[in-house]
């Protein structure tokens, strides 16, 4: 028996930043989008947050509370921004790709623009710089080639008169099966992942974090499975997020979630030191990563921070 | 078998499932699941020993083309083409830019000559491949070298009938062999146990799941695998009704002194220290009694049958279609001609883990001519070369004095360790049930599934042959861990290369004795892959695992095979099952 190696997945590159992947349907969602959702209130804290290691990043811009950002003076301009929807794995260009658009920064409603890629998963739209918005790709679910892959709060950075490029990503079916595949799970189609990728204050990769998951009533569900990766893979045994800050939430129900980050205080306690909020699909993947001392998920690009031209 | 604490089956959802002649439960001694003569239906094994042989064509029909013409999509024949680009020529099919010929089964599409009409798959703009197993994935079968077989030889003693067949393919999973035993006992074919075995043939279409277009994509195509069902079960009712009394010659051959100064080497690059090669490739021969026509020659030897290695997009079934060619038809060498003797010739796979290959090899057939390159014509000369030197000792040999019948067959359960191997199970690219776990948990190395398979003794004369599920090492059968199994001729490579990462510390290795001394028989065999293919078969002494992401990873040095294994559990229970088969023939001789 000879097969090569199962593909290194650099889920890393695709959460974050200029980012996205996976993939979902809107299963047990309404029109909106929307979903009853809500836990269970069947897990408990301790079922997620137990690190003891202290984390290793800096976290010098956490004063004890988060805060939210807002771009500078300027800087919130319409620009026409070029696009290409890239495979997560292959980096191959996915071509015929519906991708939405919603400028509230969630699933609320139908999109506000929806363009659809060409033969070289390039497309064009126009959009606010420095606005936090989220996007949702899919393909023909006939092909069953990609799963709706949405990303929460991306942010386009101002780049003066330059109209900005920018690359969203697209997971494919068999990516979504196999990441939690191998760490154990079989993704449960009523349900949703959740990823992303935790940041330090200096915008690095923010190791020995754990996430935990509730709604807006501080309720937590029972089922959800939390795990961590290690250089980009996916690790069972791996309790926080090692080197590359990537976390993975697996079977979470359909609707409106907090997702918060957790570290060891050093006093035998843990730290609430990044958060955000996001809207989850069935059979999909949600992606929304965190920053240390923010609160929303929202993190602008240096360049929304000072006034813009 | 394991022992199950009654703990955990309060705790599991399924209950835990023991096979039948389990765990020692009761005061009951052990018992095979299948004792022949012995059991109802089988009763005895008097007499004559008669032997039937049959060989049907698998080879599938129903498959679409492609053009390996890389990112540029023009290929040496098309205008423009200067010199191959990326991907041109890898034998893979690249979806965005490589055309298919959307043709259907007949590949045949409008315009061309003698076309029939629009059949199964045409225009349908999906690429319906057929996809080759072994190396990577996405490499499509474009035509057919030779053809595939499901070769059968049946042998009967009494009331006792028993069938080996053959299968030109990867791997045949203890499921699909389940299937086939109830088509043939649906059938009416009376024989009383059916043994697969499959070549483990890296050229012809993916039988188990892992080679589809791409990494977690099941590369089954499901049609044809009904038909290779259908195919086997015919096969084993021709052979079954061909039995004839029968005599039979049974030898042995030292593959390793063919060529002396290279030693195993001339056919097997054991690519996985420690550097140990079972040069022993047993053969044996049924003619008619009374010195009549043959009926069928049957060749045991561990290689991966993979001389035209990844670049190669023609099924075929490498070099055992020469060896079997050989056996029965002879060769004709600038050095004198081999007389064939006729018949079905059958190749049975051995100890063929890691890692036993042609890759590598520069093989020098019995003329002296030298293959290196993946090419048939490598293929033929490993092939022609082996049935030649086995031609050669039957000449020699003498009829078995009244060779007896006797099988033995035992169901087991293995645990599925490996997180890649459970992943393909979750994703449904592995088809067959799995037992013994919490199906309604996520999977930790506390809920493990476990796989059925089954182990079978079975003797014929002085061969005895033990079926193992997938690709023993071959220590694990001859031991040689002091260099007495590592002839390599003039080369110079150590058993242990010590530089390399993690090497095997053959002071942590079994002792003896090892499955062919306890078997104890005149000629000792391993149906290598028999009624079940779980991968590399590695002693636990030497099971290596990345700790970074284990199984999926390779450690490092040579440790590649431990991410295509069951796991490290799987040796010693192949071992304990092993023992129990022998043990319990020793004990009701």
């Amino acid at each position: 028996m000879r097969t090569l190696m199962l593909m290194s997945l650099a889920l890393a590159s695709g959460c974050g930043d200029d980012k996205a992947e996976d993939t979902a349907s809107d299963a047990a969602t309404d029109a909106d989008g929307d979903a009853d959702g809500g836990s269970d209130g069947g897990g408990t804290f301790e079922d997620f947050i137990s690190v003891t290691d202290e984390p290793t990043g800096d976290l010098t811009c956490f004063s004890g509370s988060l805060v939210t950002e807002q771009p500078a003076a300027g800087c919130v301009a319409q620009r026409s921004m070029y696009g290409e929807v890239l495979d997560f794995q292959e980096d191959d260009p996915v071509d015929e790709a519906t991708v939405e658009f919603f400028f509230e920064d969630g699933i609320f409603g139908p999109a506000d623009t929806t363009v659809t890629t060409d033969a070289n998963g390039m497309f064009n739209v126009e959009i606010n710089t420095c606005d936090p918005y989220t996007y949702r790709i899919t393909t023909d679910p006939v092909l069953d080639a990609t799963k709706t892959t949405i990303e929460s709060h991306d942010v386009v950075p101002n780049q003066g008169v330059v109209n900005p490029s920018h690359e969203l990503q697209s997971v494919s079916s068999t990516t979504y099966a196999l990441i939690p595949t191998l760490l154990g799970v079989s993704p449960k189609v009523d349900k949703g992942i959740v990823a992303g990728r935790a940041y330090d204050c200096a915008g690095n990769n923010l190791q020995g974090l754990q996430v935990m998951i509730e709604d807006a009533s501080g309720s937590i569900p029972s089922d959800v499975v939390a795990k961590y990766f290690i250089d980009d893979f996916p690790n069972r045994n791996q309790a926080y997020t090692s080197e590359d800050g990537l976390w993975i939430l697996m079977d979470v129900p359909v609707g409106d979630w907090v997702v918060k980050g957790y570290v060891a205080d050093g006093l035998g306690g843990h730290t609430l030191v990044a958060r955000t909020e996001l809207k989850v699909l069935a059979d999909s993947i949600n992606i929304s990563s965190i920053y240390a001392g923010i609160e929303d998920g929202v993190k602008m690009p240096p360049e929304c921070l000072t006034p813009c031209n | 078998m394991r022992r199950v604490l009654p703990l955990m089956v309060l705790l599991s959802c399924d209950p835990v499932v023991e096979p039948d002649g389990g765990a020692d439960t009761s005061a009951e001694p052990w018992r095979p699941t299948v004792v022949c003569p012995g059991d109802q239906g089988c009763d005895s094994a008097d007499g004559p020993l008669e032997v039937g042989a049959a060989a049907v064509v698998i080879t599938p029909t129903c498959y679409e083309r492609f053009y390996d013409c890389g990112e540029d999509g023009v290929c040496p024949d098309d205008e423009g083409w200067v010199e191959a680009d990326s991907g041109e020529g890898d034998a893979e099919w690249d979806k965005q830019t490589e055309a298919f010929e959307d043709c259907g089964c007949d590949r045949l599409c409008e315009g061309d000559e003698g076309y029939p009409g629009p059949d199964e798959g045409e225009a349908n703009g999906e690429f319906d491949a057929i996809w080759i197993a072994g190396f990577q994935t996405g490499r499509p079968v474009n035509t057919v070298h030779d053809d595939l077989w499901a070769r059968t030889i049946a042998f009967q003693q009494g009331t006792t009938t028993v069938a080996i067949v053959s299968l030109d393919v990867f791997g045949y999973f203890f499921d699909d062999v389940q299937e086939v035993r109830a088509m043939v006992d649906e059938a009416g074919i009376p024989v009383d146990h059916v043994i697969i075995s499959s070549t483990h043939n890296h050229e012809g279409p993916d039988t188990l799941g892992q080679y589809g277009l791409q990494i977690g994509k099941r590369g089954v195509n499901d049609p044809w695998m009904a038909e290779v069902k259908q195919h086997i079960v015919n096969s084993v009712a021709e052979a079954v009704a061909a039995l004839q009394p029968a005599e039979m010659f049974a030898v042995e051959v030292d593959i390793s002194k063919a060529v002396p100064e290279k030693g195993t080497r001339n056919f097997i690059n054991d690519k996985r220290d420690p550097r140990i090669v079972d040069e022993m490739m047993g053969v044996a021969w049924f003619r008619a009694a009374g010195g009549g026509e043959t009926i069928a020659t049957l060749v045991s030897f561990g290689n991966h049958p993979e001389a035209l290695a990844h670049i190669n997009n023609a099924i075929t079934s490498d070099f055992a279609h020469y060896l079997r060619e050989t056996m029965e038809q002879g060769v004709d060498w600038e050095s004198g001609p081999v007389e064939g003797l006729g018949g079905m010739s059958m190749y049975l796979q051995a100890s063929v883990g890691g890692m036993m290959t042609p890759l590598g090899v520069e093989v020098t057939n019995i003329d002296g001519d030298v293959y290196s390159a993946a090419t048939f014509e490598k293929a033929e000369a490993i092939g022609q070369s082996l049935g030649t030197l086995a031609l050669r000792e039957l000449s020699a040999a003498s009829p078995v004095d009244e060779p007896n019948l006797r099988l033995l067959a035992a169901e087991m359960y293995l645990p599925i360790d490996n997180h890649s191997f459970q992943a393909m199970f979750l994703m449904g690219v592995f088809e067959r049930e799995a037992y013994n776990y919490d199906k309604t948990a996520n999977l930790t190395d506390q809920n493990v599934p476990e796989l059925l398979t089954e182990m079978d003794l079975l003797d014929i004369g002085p061969v005895r042959m033990l079926s193992v599920p997938g690709e023993l090492l071959p220590e694990l059968a001859i031991g040689g861990y002091d260099g007495s199994h590592t002839n390599i001729g003039d080369y110079t490579d150590p058993i242990v290369d010590l530089e390399k990462e993690y090497p095997a510390d053959l002071s942590l290795a079994p002792e003896g004795p090892y499955l062919k001394d306890q078997m104890a028989r005149p000629f000792n065999w391993i149906i290598g892959l028999g009624n079940d293919e779980l991968g590399y078969i590695i002693p636990e002494y030497n099971f290596v695992i990345s700790e970074r992401v284990p199984f999926i990873e390779e450690a490092g040095g040579d440790h590649y095979e431990e991410t295509n294994s069951l796991g490290p559990r799987t040796a010693p229970l192949v071992q304990e099952w092993a023992e129990k088969l022998i043990g319990y023939a020793a004990e009701s001789q």
